[in-house]
């Protein structure tokens, strides 16, 4: 009975009236053959994420240049004494809070825009995102670091060190944040804890001087490796959260 | 054809075979979710046209057979909603297609119709990307965005559904 049943579906669904225009098939293909010689060759990861760097708003561009060229103006007009690198600790916040508002947006509107037209999941635009914006993170950290270096006389370790955990700290706190709270409000928790890190940064080179003694660099260095394994198994979790497709695909 | 285009595969003419080998089957789809040949075709001419755009825009990755169905669908879906979609209850308004047939098969059609025309959408759609299309329960599941569990879930109940129907029944 069940046999027959599929039987007679296949058959039913196979019966299906001719095409109204025989030439509807050798229209596309002529369509086809005219975009020949423009199919990008390309196809790699490393491709995609080349193309989704012109999707970054440019406003992350000229923030993270601004900023630099800030810091860089500053140090070299202020900077007296040996103690000045530790500026950098309350900057690197910062650096960190202009690719997380980027970040936010794809994660808030799932990318939506991308996803339907392109045939890469969510999961695969995030983490293009994810790498673009780390990049562009480090870049503008090494140049600060080296800003840095090249006015204050400071042990190359110490600057990494002061340079790297902020920075791990504050992307951890945002990736943390935006993993618990995907809605609109998350672009301003994550701008305030930021900020709010920037300047605890900027208190404790005053108030707390001992944090930036030689002796307390094996606190620097355990502080390090917890913000790294956080940051990792937020990134994990954000980009299980995202495996899932849109729902708009499932609609009927 | 492998499903998978990889990059040695992004040429025109490959792209051809696709168009070759998934036309009908696009068209088979699109009018039955429609069930108008004039708007079945149209679709079809659509989902291949965004299929060829895509493909210029976005290589790799994947499937060409779920991507077009997935478009399809969705045009479909698009389609229905559009203010001037009036349902078609029959089988088929065509008079040419049904003189053409045999009237007891006819009948017999329009009966297996209106048995599937009164099931759940979810379960008609599982049902004609698995008989009308011969797709494999993993491919309706990427499809549709389910699981193969719930596929194969809903195959089992529309076809219990036309049993008790008694469509089996010669």
């Amino acid at each position: 009975m069940k046999r027959n049943i599929q039987k007679k579906l296949v058959e039913m669904y196979q019966s299906v009236p001719p095409m109204p225009d025989a030439e509807g098939m050798t229209s596309i293909i002529k369509e086809a053959k005219s975009i020949k010689g423009v199919i990008p060759k390309e196809s790699s990861l490393f491709w995609f994420v080349k193309t989704q760097i012109r999707f970054i708003d440019i406003k992350v561009w000229i923030f993270q240049i601004l900023l630099l060229c800030m810091y860089a103006l500053f140090v070299c007009a202020t900077l007296q004494n040996t103690e000045g690198f530790l500026l950098l600790v309350p900057i690197t916040p910062i650096v960190v809070l202009i690719g997380t508002s980027e970040l936010s947006r794809s994660f808030r509107y799932r990318m939506a825009e991308m996803e339907i037209p392109t045939h890469f999941s969510l999961r695969q635009v995030l983490l293009a995102r994810l790498i673009i914006i780390v990049a562009a993170d480090l870049f503008t950290l090494t140049c600060l670091m080296i800003i840095t270096a090249l006015k204050a006389y400071t042990a190359i370790n110490a600057l990494i060190l002061y340079g790297i955990v902020p920075c791990l700290v504050t992307a951890y706190g945002c990736l943390w944040i935006m993993n618990r709270c995907n809605n609109s409000y998350s672009q301003y928790y994550t701008a305030t804890y930021s900020i709010a890190l920037s300047v605890v940064g900027g208190m404790s080179v005053n108030l707390w001087p001992v944090w930036y003694n030689t002796s307390a660099h094996g606190i620097w260095l355990l502080v390090f490796c917890l913000a790294l394994v956080g940051f990792y198994s937020e990134v994990r979790k954000m980009l299980n959260n995202c495996s899932r497709k849109l729902e708009c695909f499932n609609e009927i | 054809m492998a499903d998978k285009i990889n990059q040695s595969e992004c040429e025109t003419d490959d792209m051809e075979e696709i168009i070759r080998e998934y036309y009908d089957d696009i068209y088979k789809y699109c009018y039955w979710k429609i069930k108008n040949s004039t708007d079945a075709q149209d679709i079809t001419q659509e989902t291949f046209l965004r299929f060829i755009q895509n493909f210029v825009n976005y290589v790799d990755m994947g499937k060409p057979k779920a991507l077009l169905y997935t478009i399809a669908r969705n045009l479909c879906i698009n389609w229905k909603r559009k203010p001037s979609y009036i349902p078609l209850e029959n089988i088929e308004n065509d008079s040419s297609f049904i003189i053409s047939n045999e009237l007891d098969t006819v009948i017999d059609k329009m009966y297996l119709h209106d048995a599937v025309s009164s099931l759940p959408l979810s379960q008609q759609e599982v049902l004609l990307l698995r008989y009308g299309q011969d797709l494999r329960v993993g491919e309706i599941a990427t499809i549709l965005n389910i699981s193969r569990f719930t596929v194969m879930y809903r195959l089992k109940c529309a076809i219990n559904k036309l049993n008790k129907m008694k469509i089996g029944e010669d």
